[in-house]
């Protein structure tokens, strides 16, 4: 593995990590601190790739020090490593923080390498990959761009379903879909939908692994994933594999729905006129992934994401 | 005929002789030490009876009173004689006789005028108004009794059914004619007969003395309805003497059933948020103490994954050696440079081997910190160890604080210990470690600013203990601090509080038979402070619910469910 030339900051309040990550990313060009003030300062002076901070320190959270980096230095990949990790900590770090990667302690050196040298060459290709940005725009389909957004919803319920879909039908074109097949095939007829809601009733590891399978064959629709389960290694799941963009915690009132859809469909915008805004799509090109052609059965295909994702070299 | 004079009369009459009645106890206490009351109310009586003949039309009257014969009776001359009240009686029943006789006799004339002649409208009002006084009073009393909730029945020395209530009926399921007649331990579980009997017994046989004092009838039961179904009633009892002396028992049975299920479900549902109080706290320390072992956990498991990197390094150094040594024996010294620029190279680059010793002691010390960690988590829970022992209270503040340690450290907080020396202490170590944790969790939330600091300490005072827990946090507002040991009073948002923090650790302190207080200024800081006894008056503190639970019978049916404790009174 050639050492990626980008900074690196680690912040841990436990000198003893910071010692071994020291000799894990020895020879990179990293920067260590146990203080997260002490972080939030060195960021204003410098400009760093990657952010990785633990969870549970003395000043803040590490979910607090990420939102707060994220505004100082909204280009730096931010990665969490913590010893345990509560939902309501990995929910505020996927809908707040848009954390990268949640990793948990203890770790695997190996994949650990393997993430932090993928999130910065994420991080790299801000800097310098103009052109592939450029490619990547042309890439889109150019009448999609300014099509209107629509949206599918999937539960199990009929009444959850009808109950989403006045909300928003008046303003956009709303499908709904009871199972993950009638959803696949719906995606594949309607190019135009930009977010998709799943409920995790439906057959849960199936669900996950469906939402992840969205983001891979269709980069730019922003997920939300409903859930009444509050099953931390599930929300991990869906942030480390499937980037999702939004997890709610049901039951949730109309208005914070409402501002989530909408929010999803700012993003999907966003995604649609700067592609390298989108961490899927950046990783994607860092990976050198290639296009998921979605035209095996559906069962197949989530079969091959599922070993893809299991195949993972990094977390 | 004036009925209306007649109605008056009559009715002043009775008042009259209702009043005599009202005067016999009280001249049998004092002797007939005031006969002008006496004699005041005989001349009421009499005066009023005199109204009544009078107004009555000569030729209704017996032929002996007519003639002006009536005025003539003569009452007055009782005296307050020393056999005054026997005296009283007489002259009682003899008005009483006297005036059913007239009465009957004129009733008895006047139906029978009735039937023969015309018909007789003025004696028939008459007649059916004195019978419905009495039917109503009667009728007013029949009706309360069986409109009552309140059952009521009679026993008599055998304990049979004398009289039963409709409420009572309800209550057992059965009516009245399965139950008059009857043993009254009809109505109770066949296995508790005996117990019954012997109950019902003693109380008969009881002095009047012993039954005032005796309450143990006055308690709730469980009994059982006719079809079998446990019901919890209230019971109380009274015994009464009837004319021939003998004894009747009144008692009086208040179905509580409904009430006791309430009673069960709170105290199930308290019960179960006690669990969710320990649970949520069990949550939070399972999330630290997870967090606390995976952080040495992490630069642990990394350690060796990098020794192992570091091994390979040494390895291949070694094997280059290795080369070398053939190379210099056997080799030539083209060779021989050519390793030996080799080695240099990656010496220059393998210097991982060089943290080995490094990542050694982290590792060790990794691993002490999470050996320690285990310990006092047994320590905490005392799983391993009996319930009630000899406790060193200084011991058990320190495996809680290094349970709280990751809440103390997550904030910055400075803990401040002055341990004095103390005699170890009979108690419950694992709900004592409850009550410092409950406290110093709560000190930990109560601290806002940076600058925190929680003070422990504990001495011995006299024949107690006193630990005292203190922190520089927000403090408790005046009008909080007599509600904060109530269950569920919490001043914290949901998921954070559950307001059964102090509660418990009243509880605990209480069955220790120790005290709590709190002092506390807003924005300053409080001080909890527990006192402790050293020696417990009895082997076992006050006993909690647990204890009452084995010590009761087995069965459910029957047995008297112990009244709960009063409230309590709360530390100040
Ligand atoms: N050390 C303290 N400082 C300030 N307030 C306290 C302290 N301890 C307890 N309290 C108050 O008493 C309330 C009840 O405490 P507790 O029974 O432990 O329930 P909880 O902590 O779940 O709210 C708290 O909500 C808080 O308002
Ligand atoms: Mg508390």
């Amino acid at each position: 593995m050639n050492t990626p030339k980008s900074k690196i900051l680690f912040v841990d309040d436990e000198p003893q990590i910071l010692e071994t990550l020291k000799l894990v990313f020895r020879g990179w060009n990293i920067k260590t601190t146990t203080s997260a003030k002490e972080a939030l300062k060195l960021l204003q002076s410098e400009t760093f790739s990657v952010i990785v901070s633990d969870q549970r320190m003395p000043e803040m959270t590490g979910v607090e020090f990420l939102k707060e980096a994220k505004a100082l230095s909204p280009k730096s990949v931010r990665i969490l490593l913590t010893g345990y990790s509560e939902l309501d900590n990995v929910i505020e770090s996927i809908n707040s923080g848009e954390v990268y990667r949640f990793i948990t302690k203890p770790w695997d050196n190996d994949k650990l390498k393997e993430t932090v040298e993928t999130a910065c060459k994420i991080a790299e290709l801000d800097a310098d990959l103009k052109e592939e940005v450029e490619k990547a725009k042309g890439k889109r389909d150019a009448k999609k761009v300014d099509s209107a957004v629509e949206i599918l919803f999937i539960d199990k319920l009929e009444s959850h379903l009808s109950g989403y879909k006045s909300l928003f039908e008046d303003a956009y074109t709303c499908h709904i879909a009871q199972t993950i097949e009638a959803a696949y095939e719906i995606l594949a007829e309607h190019k135009a939908i930009g977010v998709v809601a799943c409920d995790s009733t439906l057959a849960s590891s199936k669900g996950t692994i469906f939402l992840t399978a969205i983001r891979t064959m269709y980069p730019d629709v922003v997920t939300i994933f409903m859930s009444d389960s509050k099953d931390a290694q599930e929300a991990i799941r869906l942030i480390n594999d499937g980037q999702i963009f939004r997890y709610l915690v049901k039951p949730f009132p109309r208005d914070v729905f409402r501002q989530t859809i909408e929010d999803a469909i700012a993003k999907h915008k966003e995604y649609q006129h700067n592609p390298m805004s989108n961490l899927k799509r950046k990783e994607d090109e860092v990976m050198q992934a290639a296009p998921v052609k979605a035209q095996l059965p559906l069962n197949d295909f989530l079969a091959d994401i599922r070993s893809k994702v299991g195949a993972k070299k990094s977390y | 005929m004036n009925y209306e004079q007649i109605r008056a009369s009559l009715k002043k009459s009775r008042l009259a002789l209702d009043k005599l009645e009202l005067l016999e106890p009280l001249l049998e206490r004092h002797g007939a030490a005031d006969d002008s009351i006496i004699s005041e109310a005989l001349a009421d009586f009499t005066l009023s009876l005199h109204h009544l003949i009078r107004a009555v039309p000569e030729k209704l009257l017996p032929p002996i009173l007519q003639n002006g014969n009536a005025v003539h009776v003569n009452v007055e001359q009782i005296s307050a004689s020393t056999n005054f009240s026997n005296a009283l009686a007489q002259t009682e029943s003899r008005l009483q006789s006297f005036i059913q006789e007239t009465m009957r006799e004129e009733i008895e004339k006047a139906m029978r005028q009735l039937s023969a002649v015309t018909a007789r409208p003025a004696v028939d009002a008459f007649v059916s108004e004195t019978a419905d006084l009495m039917r109503r009073s009667e009728a007013r009393l029949r009706t309360i009794i069986d409109s009552t909730p309140l059952g009521i029945c009679i026993t008599n020395e055998n304990g049979i059914f004398e009289y039963v209530n409709d409420a009572y009926c309800r209550i057992y399921g059965y009516s009245p004619d399965e139950l008059v007649g009857e043993h009254f331990t009809k109505i109770v579980s066949p296995d508790k007969v005996q117990f019954w009997r012997d109950l019902h017994d003693k109380y008969m046989q009881m002095t009047g003395d012993e039954i005032r004092g005796y309450s143990d009838i006055r308690t709730e039961w469980i009994v059982r309805h006719k079809d079998g179904k446990p019901i919890t009633i209230l019971a109380d009892a009274a015994r009464i003497t009837r004319e021939d002396g003998k004894h009747q028992k009144v008692t009086f049975v208040m179905n509580i059933s409904e009430m006791a299920k309430l009673r069960e479900n709170l105290r199930q549902s308290e019960l179960q948020l006690m669990q969710a109080e320990k649970m949520s706290s069990l949550g939070q320390m399972v999330a630290g103490v997870a967090h606390e072992v995976n952080t040495p956990l992490g630069y642990v498991k990394s350690n060796l994954q990098l020794l192992l990197d570091a091994q390979k390094e040494l390895q291949s150094l070694l094997a280059l050696h290795q080369n070398l040594k053939d190379q210099i024996l056997h080799g030539s010294s083209t060779a021989v440079a050519k390793l030996l620029d080799e080695i240099e190279a990656k010496s220059e680059t393998a210097t991982l081997h060089t943290e080995v010793e490094k990542m050694c002691l982290n590792s060790l010390d990794g691993i002490e910190r999470i050996q320690d960690l285990v310990s006092s988590l047994k320590n905490f829970s005392r799983l391993d160890e009996a319930d009630f022992k000899q406790t060193d209270l200084n011991e058990n503040i320190e495996s809680t604080l290094k349970i709280a340690a990751h809440l103390i450290r997550e904030k910055g907080i400075k803990v401040e210990k002055d341990f004095g020396n103390l005699p170890e202490i009979a108690a419950y170590p694992a709900q004592l470690n409850q009550v410092f944790l409950n406290l110093i969790t709560n000190a930990v939330q109560a601290i806002t600013h940076e600058k925190g600091k929680i003070s422990i300490s504990t001495k011995k005072q006299g024949e107690h203990i006193v630990v005292k827990v203190s922190d520089n946090g927000t403090g408790i507002k005046p009008e909080h601090l007599n509600k904060i040991f109530e269950p569920f009073f919490t001043t914290k948002d949901i998921g954070k509080g559950t307001g059964l923090g102090l509660s418990i650790v009243y509880k605990i302190v209480e069955k220790h038979r120790g005290r709590i207080s709190v002092e506390s200024t807003v924005g300053k800081g409080s001080i909890f402070t527990v006192e402790l006894p050293i020696h417990q008056a009895d082997s076992a503190p006050v006993s909690g619910n647990e204890k009452t639970e084995t010590l009761a019978s087995p069965f459910s049916d029957d047995e008297p469910t112990k009244p709960k404790s009063a409230t309590k009174k709360r530390g100040k």
